[in-house]
């Protein structure tokens, strides 16, 4: 057993007798020993309280999450949930990323801020919307795109890429955000966000750190500590 | 139930922040009905339940505890119990003696004052790479063994993650030296 192996042990009480004997023994003579505990006894209140922070942080923001879903309607507390559960998942992905987890833990379907549906609005142009929000997405993309067909719409065209994104499109789908990224869409951060997550999928690592990069310098509060502590990780 | 209760402390000893929250989650709204009837600031609750509910959390993953006749539920208002208590003590406020605490054993949580040194170290941690954060935690806060640390990591073997860790520890005691 070595040196380290023996401090955890003395520090966790796990030794055996002998190994404790010999702890003790070099605690009183080996001053190198002693200081060597006493760095492990510092790391490990350091540490505790670094993640302490850490979780009370995550705490919060699930706790400032929760409150304001009570007055929106199911789909959103579905979605939002999801949301929470992801965001914070995202947080505490501190084991050696690989892009597929980081990928996936950052994912969360884009709710509907355009025209959010509301009861009794069946107009011709909210049926993309109702679909995307009730989830058939092979439906809302049809639809998204016969909308497009007429109105070029770049906003109308955000919710088409990400419509081809959550039907597992994804090549279409970046596509798409790739030709908002010149457009005057006021999801642009959005559009950044997710053609970062794609192209990290795609474990186009550098691409994706440029896209966050720009999310970063665009200033909108949209992800931008996501992006910050992605781009953490992706370093 | 009492395999879920079981499955959920294993959980919280394998540092699952999915099992902290589902915790957090579970409990809240019972807690702050139980401590309605001391007239405190809904915010200053709040705060007290995550302290609990974060104390709770890493006593399971530092000291790997194993609740064999109390259960998580218990032992959280054991800790939220004290931590409400001492506010209240604090603030010079009554405890009324009948309340839906009563039941509960309190339990008090050991958060020490950092020293200098540790407050230095703290403070560098979080400047360092997150896989220098990952390995070091990994060995001094959830102290696993070196051989532990290979089994879940994707490290080669032993040495690699000795020389790692070293690496890393010297890089945070570097960091302190140099500001």
């Amino acid at each position: 057993m070595d040196r380290e192996q023996l401090i955890q042990g003395y520090i966790e009480g796990t030794l055996t007798s002998t190994q404790q004997e010999e702890a003790t023994k070099l605690l009183a003579n080996d001053a190198a020993f002693k200081e060597e505990v006493s760095l492990y006894k510092d790391l490990q209140a350091a540490i505790t309280d670094s993640e302490r922070r850490t979780l009370k942080t995550s705490l919060q923001e699930l706790e400032n999450k929760t409150p304001a879903l009570k007055k929106r309607s199911n789909f959103y507390l579905i979605a939002a949930s999801i949301v929470v559960v992801l965001g914070i998942g995202s947080l505490f992905m501190f084991s050696s990323p690989n892009p597929e987890q980081l990928y996936a833990s950052n994912f969360e379907v884009y709710p509907n801020t355009l025209k959010p549906v509301v009861r009794g609005d069946v107009g011709e142009e909210m049926l993309p919307f109702i679909a995307y929000e009730t989830k058939e997405y092979d439906k809302a993309v049809v639809s998204f795109a016969s909308i497009l067909e007429q109105n070029d719409d770049p906003d109308i065209r955000f919710y088409y890429a990400m419509s081809l994104l959550n039907d597992s499109q994804e090549t279409k789908a970046l596509q798409e955000l790739k030709v908002l990224e010149s457009s005057n869409t006021k999801y642009l951060p959005q559009v950044y966000w997710y053609t970062a997550l794609l192209e990290l999928k795609k474990e186009n690592i550098e691409a994706s750190k440029t896209l966050l990069n720009r999310l970063i310098e665009d200033k909108a509060l949209y992800k931008n500590r996501e992006a910050k502590q992605l781009l953490k990780k992706l370093d | 139930m009492e395999n879920t209760e079981a499955t959920l402390q294993e959980r919280l000893r394998a540092d699952d922040k999915k099992a902290l929250e589902e915790v957090y989650i579970a409990h809240k709204e019972v807690f702050l009905s139980y401590a309605s009837s001391f007239n405190v600031d809904r915010d200053v609750l709040l705060d007290i339940y995550q302290d609990s509910v974060i104390a709770l959390f890493q006593n399971f993953v530092r000291k790997q505890t194993v609740l064999e006749k109390s259960t998580v539920k218990t032992y959280l208002f054991g800790i939220a119990k004290n931590k409400l208590y001492t506010y209240l003590k604090a603030q010079k406020r009554l405890i009324v003696t009948n309340n839906s605490f009563e039941t509960f054993e309190e339990i008090k949580s050991e958060e020490q004052e950092l020293t200098r040194e540790q407050r230095l170290l703290a403070k560098y941690f979080d400047e360092i790479s997150t896989s220098c954060q990952h390995i070091l935690k990994l060995f001094y806060y959830r102290s696993l063994s070196i051989k532990e640390i290979v089994s879940m990591t994707q490290y080669k073997d032993e040495n690699t993650v000795k020389s790692h860790k070293s690496r890393c520890l010297k890089r945070l005691t570097e960091l302190i030296k140099n500001n």
